[in-house]
């Protein structure tokens, strides 16, 4: 009924020009010509596009959306794949060979032999601060990344500190400064000297970039004001780790809060191996 | 002495209509210089083509710093973004042109150093302060966004970020026109001040004579993409030579 993974294979063949064009040249964004997808911009059409250029028969799939097998955006492409192409479909992070992902990365260290790929919904890093497309690729070109700098220099000036906390810019492989897609600050140092490729597809302005493997990743800060994650003072109540991302819930009318882990397979371990303890 | 820009016989055309034609002159060391004449005299296209904003047909601007004398037309734009971001800075007529106005007046100074690769926050706040005291706009609006400045103030806080980077010369088009004359010659003040403090060269396009004779030490007038005549300001204006010049003084109300 549909090609292998939906996508025809001669779109699939123009987009993996451009992720080997992205993988060659780190951080740089890429155009490609991309497709209409069965879904609205905005959910993951960038996503879709890239896993479904690169996956195979043998490929192990897991999506995530905030950390969570769960929700909506990746119940839906986790059962688009499954219905496409017929693979194998996991919620387990060590299982997967590509992940693809909004808004978080796995807690689980991942290896050489997973892909994680991201949805973007804004490519450029510098568009809040200059909206013309013709000026920000005249800035990469040129390396002036001096307005980027700009926004942290006005957080410290206005808050006393950097108060940039998701879609935290990053200057890949000492050139190109990127957007690591919207994840927490917290899952930046991840990125650094990563094992794994990172794939970065944005559907809707149609722009590819890419991390290989072990490539520096650093992200934006001044000498005197360095990059710092987010620590929390508060455990998962639900597995009881303090190790994670942890998610902020509303549970009533009057405010009660609940934290829990954001990466539910992280989440769910550690409450197997309580249990196994327990028991 | 050397000068410091050398513009030797540049001509400029959009299309059929030539903005500027065969005009050569020199600029000197700490001079500020003024250009003057009517609308569409070439005025702005000399100030773009002295900035590296565009590049002349023919001729030639040669730039001379540190015993080094950069020819225009052989800069790729790498190289010229770097001349534009450290020693040659225009101060445009409207300071949104040249400011970013949703964001902090110290953060508007801090871009150029942000730019050369300054990475200490404290050295940045310190010098938005510093150069918010020098340009009389005052400390306490270091954190307020020029969107809530008055003309006078934008135009002030433009030129401090223009400065703060040290630059060898200043550039400005029409910087005092729509504002009112007491802030005018406060803006006057401040620029004639910080020249001879900070050892500074400057092209002031003008179309107020008014501001010429103040502000000037030589005159260039323009007619028509060519110079009419160039000398002393006082000379000038007290004895203009050129039938167009003595039209421009003539008309000139007094008070």
């Amino acid at each position: 009924m549909y090609n292998f993974a939906y996508l025809d294979e001669n779109s699939k063949k123009m987009i993996r020009q451009s992720i080997l064009k992205a993988v060659a040249i780190p951080g740089f964004q890429v155009p490609f010509a991309g497709r209409e997808m069965p879904l609205p911009y905005g959910w993951g059409t960038g996503g879709i596009q890239l896993t479904s250029s690169i996956i195979g028969p043998d490929d192990v799939l897991k999506v995530i959306d905030q950390g969570s097998d769960d929700t909506t955006n990746a119940v839906s492409i986790r059962k688009f794949f499954k219905k496409t192409a017929d693979i194998k479909v996991t919620t387990c992070t060590k299982e997967a060979t590509i992940i693809q992902t909004r808004h978080r990365i796995p807690e689980q260290k991942l290896n050489e032999n997973q892909i994680v790929v991201y949805q973007v919904p804004i490519p450029e890093p510098m568009q809040f601060i200059e909206p013309s497309k013709e000026k920000t690729e005249k800035y990469h070109a040129l390396e002036e990344y001096g307005s980027m700098y700009v926004k942290i220099y006005e957080d410290i000036a206005l808050n006393s500190e950097i108060t940039t906390a998701f879609d935290y810019p990053v200057f890949v492989n000492k050139r190109y400064l990127m957007s690591p897609s919207p994840i927490p600050r917290y899952d930046n140092p991840k990125m650094h000297m990563a094992e794994f490729l990172q794939l970065f597809g944005a559907g809707r302005e149609k722009r590819i970039y890419a991390v290989p493997p072990y490539t520096q990743v650093k992200s934006l800060d001044f000498n005197d004001y360095p990059f710092f994650v987010e620590s929390f003072d508060k455990k998962c109540e639900i597995c009881g780790s303090s190790l994670g991302f942890l998610d902020e819930i509303i549970t009533d009318d009057s405010g009660t809060r609940m934290y829990v882990c954001s990466d539910s397979d992280f989440c769910r371990k550690n409450l197997e191996i309580n249990n196994g303890t327990n028991n | 002495m050397e000068p410091i820009i050398e513009v030797k016989n540049i001509s400029k055309n959009y299309g059929n209509i030539k903005a500027l034609e065969n005009v050569s002159f020199s600029i000197w060391p700490g001079e500020i210089l003024g250009i003057v004449g009517e609308s569409g005299s070439g005025k702005s296209t000399l100030i773009k083509c002295l900035s590296g904003e565009t590049s002349c047909c023919e001729g030639e601007i040669v730039f001379y710093k540190d015993n080094e004398q950069i020819y225009f037309s052989m800069l790729d734009e790498g190289r010229m973004h770097l001349l534009r971001k450290k020693d040659i800075k225009v101060v445009y007529q409207n300071p949104q042109d040249g400011l970013r106005m949703k964001f902090s007046a110290g953060a508007n100074i801090a871009e150029p150093l942000l730019s050369l690769g300054s990475r200490e926050y404290s050295e940045l706040r310190d010098k938005a302060l510093y150069w918010m005291d020098r340009l009389e706009i005052g400390q306490s609006r270091t954190d307020h966004i020029p969107e809530n400045f008055s003309g006078g103030m934008r135009q002030r806080l433009q030129i401090a970020r223009s400065l703060v980077s040290n630059p060898k010369i200043l550039l400005m088009d029409e910087p005092t026109s729509g504002l009112d004359l007491s802030v005018q010659a406060r803006l006057l003040d401040v620029i004639g001040k910080l020249v001879k403090e900070i050892n500074l060269t400057v092209v002031i396009v003008t179309h107020d004579l008014g501001v010429a004779r103040i502000l000037a030490d030589r005159l260039i007038v323009m007619k028509s993409g060519k110079i009419a005549e160039h000398g002393l300001t006082d000379q000038i204006l007290d004895d203009p030579g050129h039938e167009y010049t003595q039209l421009l003084v003539s008309s000139v109300l007094r008070a």
